[in-house]
C-alpha cells in the first residue's frame, strides 16, 4: 500500500513550541516524586483533619442534641460484620482529575495503614516499590495465607507490595480485562472505611460475618455500585480484603463490571473461603 | 507503583511529534494541532503518577486522553481562531523552508474532509499517531484485521483523489 504522501505532508513539529511546552510542564509540575508526596501529605492532613473534626462535632453532638436525633444520626457511621464503614456519596480525595484506584496505587495503602497503625500516630509519607510474591512469601512480616482458588484465567502479578511498616501486604492477579487485589493486614484497628451509601453488606465467608462492598468512585468521585466488588473478612486478628475491578484499555480508569457481577461474587467468595492461616 | 523509571523526557520527545500530528489530522490546523496538544501533555504530565511502566501503557493513556480532548474541542459550540491561525501563511517556517509541504498538507486536509468521522479517526491514529493496527483495534474496538483492512480501502480512496 503506497502510503508516503500521508507521512510526508504533514507540518513539521516546530522546535520552538516543544521546547516551550517542556518549560512550562517541568515548572508547573517540577518533579513527580514530590508532587506525589505533597499530595500524599496533604491527603494525609486532610483525613486527620476531617477525621478530627467529625470526632469534635460528635462529641459536641452528643451533648447538644435531643435522645432521638441522636440515634438517627449516629446511623450515619455504620458498622457492618465489625468493620466500620463511613458512608459518603463523595469520594474521600479529591485532588486531580483520575480516579484513586483501590490498591494498585499503593499510597492509598500506605495511608490507610499508616493511619490505622497504632504504632503510626504520626503519619508518614512513604512509596512503596512493588515486590515480587515469592520475595514477600519467602520471609513474610506476618502470618497470613493465600488463596488456594484463583478463578479461571487470573495470573497471579509480579507487582506484589510490602508495607514499610511491616503491618500489611497485598498481592495482584490479573486476567484479560480485570484484576482482583488482595490486602492482607496484620491488624483491623477500627478505622472506618470510606464508602458509598448504603453500598455495603454483610454476608458470610465459612460461616463467619464479612462485609461486601459494591462499587467504587468514578472519575467525577462519585460513588458508582457498578464499579467493582471488594470483600473483606477476618481471620483471627488478620484482616484480608479482596477487591475485583476492570480496567479500561483506552484510559485505564475503573469501569462498571461488564460481565455477570454475581459469577464475581461467588468467585471472590470461594477465593476468601480458601484461604488458609 | 511502577512509574519511578519512567523516563518523562524521553517519553515527550518521543510522544510529542505523534500527538501533534494526529492533532494535525483531526483538525487541519497547526496552531490549532499545537494548543490541543499542550492540553494533553497537561492533562497526562499532572497524572504522571498513575502510569505503568510499558510503552504500550504510556501510549494508550496519552492517545486516550488525545482523543478525549479532540471530542472536547469539537463540542464547542463556537471556535474563535486565534489570529495566528489566520497569520498561518505566512509563517517563516512554511514560507521559507516548506511551501509545497503547506500546499500538499492542506489538499491532504481537503481530501480527508469527505471522510466519514471514523474514517478521519483511523487516518489520524495510524498515520498522525503512527499507531501499530493492533494499538488502534485495541483503542476504538475494532479487530485488529478490521483496522487492516478500513485503512487499506481509506488510504485507497485518497490516493486517487491525491493522484488527481
Amino acid at each position: 500500500m503506497k502510503d508516503d504522501f500521508l507521512y510526508q505532508n504533514l507540518p513539521p513539529l516546530r522546535k520552538e513550541f516543544a521546547d516551550k511546552l517542556y518549560r512550562q510542564l517541568t515548572s508547573k509540575y517540577p518533579d513527580i516524586a514530590m508532587s506525589r508526596k505533597r499530595a500524599l501529605t496533604m491527603n494525609i492532613q486532610f483525613l486527620w483533619k476531617f477525621a478530627l473534626t467529625i470526632i469534635l462535632m460528635l462529641f459536641g453532638f452528643v451533648l447538644a442534641a435531643p435522645t432521638d436525633v441522636r440515634a438517627q444520626v449516629i446511623q450515619w457511621i455504620k458498622v457492618v460484620a465489625g468493620f466500620q464503614l463511613e458512608e459518603r456519596g463523595e469520594s474521600p480525595i479529591l485532588n486531580g482529575g483520575e480516579q484513586i484506584t483501590p490498591i494498585m496505587t499503593k499510597e492509598s495503602n500506605a495511608t490507610l495503614a499508616d493511619l490505622a497503625s497504632p504504632v503510626s500516630a504520626t503519619p508518614t509519607v512513604a512509596v512503596y516499590p512493588t515486590t515480587a510474591p515469592q520475595t514477600i512469601l519467602s520471609n513474610p512480616p506476618f502470618a497470613f495465607g493465600l488463596p488456594k482458588y484463583i478463578p479461571d484465567g487470573f495470573i497471579l502479578m509480579d507487582n506484589g507490595a510490602i508495607a514499610k511498616s511491616n503491618s500489611w501486604v497485598s498481592f495482584a492477579w490479573s486476567s484479560q480485562n480485570a484484576e482482583i487485589e488482595m490486602l492482607v493486614e496484620q491488624r483491623y484497628t477500627d478505622y472506618p472505611l470510606p464508602t458509598g451509601i448504603d453500598s455495603a453488606e454483610e454476608i458470610q465467608v465459612n460461616g463467619q460475618p464479612a462485609l461486601l462492598i459494591r462499587g467504587w468512585w468514578d472519575e467525577n468521585h462519585n460513588w458508582d455500585p457498578t464499579r467493582g466488588l471488594a470483600l473483606h473478612w477476618k481471620i483471627g486478628d488478620i484482616h484480608y480484603r479482596l477487591i475485583y475491578y476492570q480496567r479500561s484499555p483506552v484510559n485505564w480508569e475503573i469501569e462498571p463490571i461488564s460481565g455477570d457481577a454475581d459469577q464475581v461474587l461467588k468467585d471472590l467468595i470461594n477465593m476468601a473461603e480458601s484461604v488458609e492461616q | 507503583m511502577m512509574n519511578d523509571a519512567i523516563n518523562w523526557e524521553e517519553m515527550y520527545v518521543s510522544c510529542l511529534p505523534h500527538v501533534f500530528h494526529f492533532f494535525c489530522f483531526k483538525v487541519g490546523t497547526r496552531v490549532e494541532a499545537e494548543e490541543l496538544t499542550a492540553i494533553t501533555f497537561e492533562k497526562a504530565w499532572s497524572n504522571r503518577m498513575n502510569y505503568r511502566q510499558d510503552q504500550g501503557h504510556i501510549n494508550a493513556r496519552i492517545f486516550g486522553i488525545a482523543r478525549k480532548v479532540a471530542v472536547d474541542f469539537f463540542r464547542q459550540p463556537k471556535r474563535e481562531v486565534p489570529l495566528s491561525a489566520v497569520l498561518e501563511i505566512s509563517d517563516p517556517i512554511f514560507v521559507e523552508d516548506d511551501v509545497q509541504k503547506r500546499i500538499n498538507f492542506d489538499k491532504l486536509i481537503l481530501i480527508l474532509s469527505g471522510l466519514s468521522e471514523q474514517e478521519k479517526e483511523l487516518i489520524a491514529l495510524k498515520y498522525g499517531a503512527e499507531l501499530t493496527n493492533r494499538e488502534i483495534s485495541q483503542m476504538i474496538g475494532l479487530s485488529e484485521s478490521n483496522v487492516g483492512t478500513i485503512l487499506h480501502r481509506i488510504v485507497g480512496k485518497i490516493r486517487l483523489e491525491w493522484e488527481k
